[in-house]
């Protein structure tokens, strides 16, 4: 019983935290701050997966998305010099098609799901690496790739600069 | 516990929010991180449907999409660097510019 509380609580602080960081990534001006706020996001999403039971996702996402992605924002803004965000005159345009997704979206699901409840799951963490390693070789080569293709990248940009 | 709907409903009203911002910005790094708001809400619906169908899978294709994620946002990031150099900004009405 106090579990479920407790559970029902830290989502609703959790959901609040995830949508006013979500609010602020789009509605401040410095670029600074919106990376900030997508890394507090990001964390909040990793609560969110921690609570559905998956444990070593939330691991992942905190790691991989929040220590490597939102800093690597970070660090390529600080590169650029402070630019004006300039915003498009037809706000009012996008915010109803964006309510009228929303909208749509929710009665499809709220006719489907319901109610259904979520129990939290138990995802053995020796059952995913053997699946990684033995099931899913070449998609984890392709994304190691593609992790070292970036990791170049940097460099090369960071080389330019200091060779300016 | 919670039911499923509010997880859903909760990375619905992400993705409305990441679609305003994608529209209503000129800034080419504001429309990348309105982006990551979609990629974060996507995610957070795969989760919460594969709770129901295959937990295991879901988590690998999750696992696999982070990753992706941070290399495409490298990709995308050293784009906006060299288009920074040659322009001198980032906004997305002058990347006429860029071509050639």
């Amino acid at each position: 019983m106090y579990i479920e509380i407790l559970e029902l609580t830290t989502f609703i602080f959790t959901s609040i935290l995830a949508i006013l960081s979500a609010i602020m990534i789009v509605k401040t001006k410095s670029l600074i701050y919106s990376a900030l706020f997508l890394g507090m996001l990001g964390i909040s999403m990793a609560i969110f997966f921690a609570l559905m039971g998956y444990q070593l996702v939330s691991l992942f996402q905190i790691i991989v998305y929040v220590g490597a992605t939102v800093t690597f924002i970070i660090f390529s803004i600080v590169m650029l010099r402070e630019t004006y965000v300039m915003e498009l005159s037809s706000k009012i345009l996008s915010i109803s098609i964006a309510t009228l997704i929303l909208l749509i979206f929710t009665a499809i699901v709220s006719y489907t799901v319901g109610m259904y409840p979520t129990t939290p799951i138990d995802v053995p963490y020796d059952k995913v690496a053997e699946l990684l390693m033995k099931n899913y070789t070449l998609p984890l080569i392709i994304v190691i790739f593609a992790l070292i293709t970036t990791l170049i990248e940097g460099i090369i940009i960071a080389k330019k600069e200091v060779e300016k | 516990m919670i039911p499923l709907f509010f997880y859903l409903f909760l990375s619905f009203i992400l993705l409305s929010i990441g679609i305003i911002g994608l529209t209503i910005n000129r800034n080419i790094i504001k429309m990348l991180l309105s982006l990551e708001v979609m990629f974060n809400s996507s995610l957070l619906l795969l989760l919460s449907l594969s709770t129901i169908s295959n937990p295991l899978g879901g988590s690998l294709i999750a696992i696999f999409s982070i990753t992706l994620a941070g290399a495409e946002v490298g990709v995308l990031v050293s784009i906006l660097i060299m288009m920074f150099r040659v322009i001198g900004d980032v906004d997305v009405f002058k990347i006429k510019k860029f071509r050639g």
